[in-house]
C-alpha cells in the first residue's frame, strides 16, 4: 500500500495555494482563541451573544474553485472516459459535453480538497456508526452457534483429499414468498435475459 | 440559575395563540407538485405522507428516478408497516430530489417541487431533497410525514417551508424499505407542524429491526437511555464558533440572536464551544456520500425492475457498456455527477487521499462533538473524564441553513458546488450520526417589514444533541417553540 506516501497531487496543492494556506491556518486559530471566549463569558454563564458572534470565524465560500478554474484539480479526457465506464455511463457525444464533464468534475474535486489540509495521521477512519466499545465488538462477534445452521447443511467428503460439500439430502424450508422475476421486463422461462449487442467493427 | 418552574411559567407567558402561528401558512393557490402518487382507499386518522424513496406494497415507489418507472415494491418499507399496523393512514407519497441527492427538490423525475412562498412574484426554494414532504405539511395536506435525512436532507426543506423536522440518531428507525442513498449516512426522518407530532411518530417507529444490519441493537439503545437526562433542569446550550460564518444572512444572524436572548432570560445558559473540522466536514461528506451513491447505485440496470432501454443492453461499436444506455436514460444530470465523482475517489489512484482522508475528516468531527456534550457518546468506549477539556454542554442551537431560501430562478443559476454550501450547518451532525432537529422561529416585524408579504415567515433553528440523546433534542425544540412566540 502507498498510503505513507505523499503523492504529487498533494504537495502540488500546497505549494499553489500558499495564500489559502495561511488564511486556513488564521480561522484555525480564531476558532482554538478560548480566551476570546472567555471575555464574552462572564462569571453567571451569561454570555453576551452579540459580542461572542460578532466576527465570522470563516466563509464558506472559501471552498469555491476561482472562477477561472485555475489550480483546481485536472482530470484527463482518458481518466474520464475510464470513470464513465466504470459508472456504467455512456461516454460524452460531443466535445462540448465532455468539456463541461470535466470542468464539473474538476471543480467538485476542488471543492472536496478541503479535507487534506488535515493532518490525520494516527486517526482511525469512521467507516459506519456502530456500537465500537469493546463489548459492542465482542456481541456483533460471530461464534460457531450463530453458524450452526449453516454449517449442519454441509459435510465432509473423500477420504484422502477431505473435502466440504453441501450435503444433497438437505432440504430448503425457505420458501419465497414473492417472485423474484415478477419485475423483470425481459425474460425467458426462469431468467432474466441481457442482451449483449453485438461486437461491432 | 432558575428552576425548571419559573422556566415553563416565563415560557407560558410568551404564548399568546399557539395556534396562530401554525394556521397562519397560505393555502395553495395553485398545484404545487408535492405529490407522487396518491391511494384511493378511504382515509380516517392521521394521515402520513411519505417520501417516494421508501417502498409501499401495492403502489409505485420512483425515488423522483425515471428509472424506477413503473416499480412496486413488494412490501412495505418497515417504518410503513408499523405505521399502519399503528392506526396511521398512508396514502399519499411525495416528491424528492431523485434518490435524495438535491437540497431544493428540483431534480425530480416528476417535475421540481414548489414553496408555498414567493417573492416578488418568484417562488421560492421548497429545500430538498425531501421537500414534497415539508411541503404536504406546511399546507395542512397531512398531519405528518417521513422523509430521509443524509446531510440535511428533512431539516432544509422543514427549515425553508416552515415546519418542524427531524433527524433521529443514525440506525433509529430502520433503514429496511428505504431506497438507498449513502448507506453510512442515511436516516428516516419525521416532519411535522409540531414537536409533539414528530415525537409521536418518531416513539412509535423507535425500534430494533432486525431486518435493518444498521439498526441499533438494544444494547446501544439502552445505554442512551439510561444515559438520559431528566428534565428538572435547565440548559447548558453550546454555540459553535465555527457556525458563524459570513454567509449567515442578516435575517437569520439577527432570529439566531434573539432566541439566544430569549433562552438566556429564561434561565438557560449559553457557552461558546468550538467544532474545528467542521470546515472539513462539508468537503469530508461531499467526498463519502457521492463514494456510497457510485456503489448503492450500480445496482440499477433495468434487468430485473425499473425502465430498461428499448434497445439491447450493450452497444460494443457505439461504446455503450452494458447497462449504459439503461442508465443514461434513467438518471438525471445530479444523480450522475455524484456517481462519476464518487467512481473517481473510489479509484485506486484517490482511494487514499480522498474517500480513506474522509473517512479519517469524520472521526475528527465525531470526536469533535464528543468534546463538547456533556454525554458520552455511547458507541465509543467510555474516556476518563478527568482528561476532557473545557466546559461540557447538553445541547448545540446554530442556525438550520445560513440564509431564506433562495428564488428558483436563483437556484438555476448556481453551480452544483455553490448549492452544495447550504448544507454546512447540516452535514455535521450526519457525519457523526447525530439527533438534530430544524424549528421554525417566526421572523421578527422588524424583518418583516423590509420583506414581500407572499415571503417566508420563519427561519429554522437547530438542535443537536449527543448520540441516542434524541428525547432531549425533542425536548429542547418545544421549550424553544414556545419562547420563540
Amino acid at each position: 500500500m502507498n498510503r505513507l506516501v505523499l503523492t504529487p497531487r498533494v504537495v502540488q496543492v500546497a505549494a499553489l495555494n500558499p495564500i489559502r494556506k495561511t488564511l486556513s491556518t488564521a480561522v484555525w486559530q480564531h476558532a482554538l482563541n478560548v480566551p476570546e471566549d472567555k471575555q464574552a463569558q462572564s462569571k453567571e454563564g451569561q454570555v453576551d451573544v452579540k459580542k461572542a458572534l460578532e466576527k465570522p470565524t470563516w466563509s464558506v465560500s472559501s471552498l469555491l474553485p476561482p472562477k477561472d478554474q485555475k489550480n483546481t484539480p485536472k482530470v484527463s479526457s482518458k481518466q474520464l472516459h475510464h470513470l464513465l465506464r466504470l459508472s456504467a455511463l455512456p461516454p460524452p457525444k460531443t466535445d462540448e459535453e465532455e468539456s463541461k464533464l470535466l470542468s464539473t468534475l474538476s471543480s467538485h474535486l476542488h471543492f472536496v480538497q478541503e479535507i487534506q489540509k488535515v493532518d490525520t495521521s494516527g486517526v482511525e477512519p469512521l467507516r459506519s456508526l456502530r456500537d465500537e466499545t469493546i463489548a459492542g465488538q465482542k456481541d456483533a462477534e460471530l461464534g460457531l452457534d450463530a453458524l450452526s445452521e449453516a454449517l449442519e447443511q454441509e459435510e465432509i467428503r473423500g477420504k484422502h483429499h477431505k473435502r466440504i460439500r453441501r450435503r444433497k439430502d438437505f432440504v430448503e424450508n425457505e420458501k419465497l414468498d414473492w417472485d423474484p422475476l415478477a419485475a423483470a421486463g425481459k425474460k425467458v422461462g426462469r431468467y432474466f435475459v441481457i442482451e449483449g449487442g453485438k461486437e461491432g467493427t | 440559575m432558575l428552576s425548571a418552574r419559573v422556566f415553563w411559567q416565563n415560557a407560558r407567558r410568551r404564548i399568546a395563540s399557539p395556534a396562530q402561528f401554525y394556521t397562519s401558512a397560505p393555502r395553495p393557490q395553485r398545484n404545487l407538485n408535492a405529490f407522487i402518487t396518491q391511494d384511493e382507499s378511504p382515509t380516517n386518522g392521521k394521515t402520513v405522507a411519505i417520501k417516494d424513496n421508501i417502498i409501499t406494497a401495492c403502489s409505485p415507489t420512483t425515488a423522483a428516478s425515471t428509472i424506477l418507472n413503473g416499480y412496486i415494491a413488494p412490501y412495505d418499507a418497515t417504518v410503513v408497516k408499523t405505521l399502519r399496523d399503528n392506526g396511521f393512514v398512508i396514502a399519499r407519497k411525495t416528491n424528492l430530489d431523485e434518490f435524495g441527492m438535491g437540497s431544493h427538490n428540483q431534480h425530480s423525475a416528476a417535475g421540481p417541487a414548489l414553496n408555498l412562498y414567493s417573492r416578488n412574484g418568484e417562488a421560492v426554494s421548497p429545500g430538498g431533497s425531501s421537500g414534497g414532504s415539508a411541503i404536504a405539511v406546511a399546507s395542512g395536506e397531512c398531519w405528518a410525514a417521513l422523509g430521509t435525512d443524509t446531510g440535511g436532507s428533512v431539516r432544509l426543506p422543514a427549515a425553508y417551508t416552515g415546519v418542524v423536522g427531524f433527524k433521529p440518531s443514525y440506525g433509529r428507525l430502520s433503514r429496511w424499505g428505504v431506497i438507498q442513498y449513502a448507506n453510512s449516512l442515511d436516516t428516516v426522518g419525521i416532519l411535522a407542524q409540531q414537536v409533539d407530532n414528530a415525537r409521536q411518530i418518531f416513539r412509535c417507529l423507535d425500534h430494533y429491526d432486525a431486518m435493518d444490519p444498521t439498526s441499533q441493537p438494544q444494547s446501544v439503545r439502552e445505554r442512551s437511555r439510561s444515559a438520559e437526562r431528566t428534565t428538572e433542569k435547565s440548559l447548558k446550550i453550546g454555540i459553535p464558533v465555527e457556525y458563524n460564518i459570513s454567509e449567515l444572512s442578516p435575517a437569520v444572524r439577527s432570529s439566531y440572536l434573539d432566541l439566544l436572548d430569549r433562552l438566556q432570560a429564561a434561565g438557560h445558559t449559553l457557552h461558546t464551544v468550538s467544532l474545528p473540522s467542521t470546515q472539513q466536514a462539508l468537503s469530508a461528506y461531499y467526498v463519502l456520500a457521492p463514494a456510497e451513491a457510485s456503489s448503492n447505485l450500480a445496482k440499477y440496470d433495468g434487468v430485473r425492475y425499473g425502465r430498461r432501454t428499448s434497445g439491447p443492453d450493450a452497444l460494443p461499436k457505439d461504446n455503450l457498456t452494458l447497462y449504459a444506455q439503461t442508465r443514461s436514460e434513467g438518471f438525471g444530470e445530479e444523480v450522475k455527477r455524484r456517481v462519476l465523482l464518487g467512481a473517481y475517489t473510489l479509484s485506486s489512484e484517490a482511494m487514499d487521499n480522498y474517500f480513506i482522508q474522509a473517512q479519517k475528516v469524520r472521526r475528527l468531527v465525531q470526536r469533535d462533538f464528543d468534546q463538547v456534550f456533556s454525554q458520552a457518546n455511547p458507541l465509543i468506549e467510555a474516556v476518563e473524564k478527568s482528561t476532557m477539556r473545557g466546559s461540557r454542554v447538553d445541547i448545540l442551537l446554530t442556525p438550520t441553513v445560513p440564509t431564506l431560501p433562495p428564488t428558483i430562478e436563483e437556484v438555476k443559476n448556481q453551480t452544483p458546488v455553490e448549492s452544495y454550501m447550504n448544507d454546512v450547518f447540516t452535514v455535521p451532525a450526519s457525519l457523526a450520526g447525530l439527533p438534530a432537529i430544524s424549528i421554525p422561529m417566526p421572523l421578527n416585524a422588524e424583518t418583516r417589514q423590509n420583506m414581500d408579504s407572499e415571503d417566508v415567515r420563519s427561519v429554522g433553528m437547530q438542535v443537536i444533541a449527543q448520540f441516542g440523546d434524541d428525547e432531549l433534542v425533542l425536548e429542547a425544540a418545544e421549550e424553544m417553540s414556545r419562547l420563540m412566540i
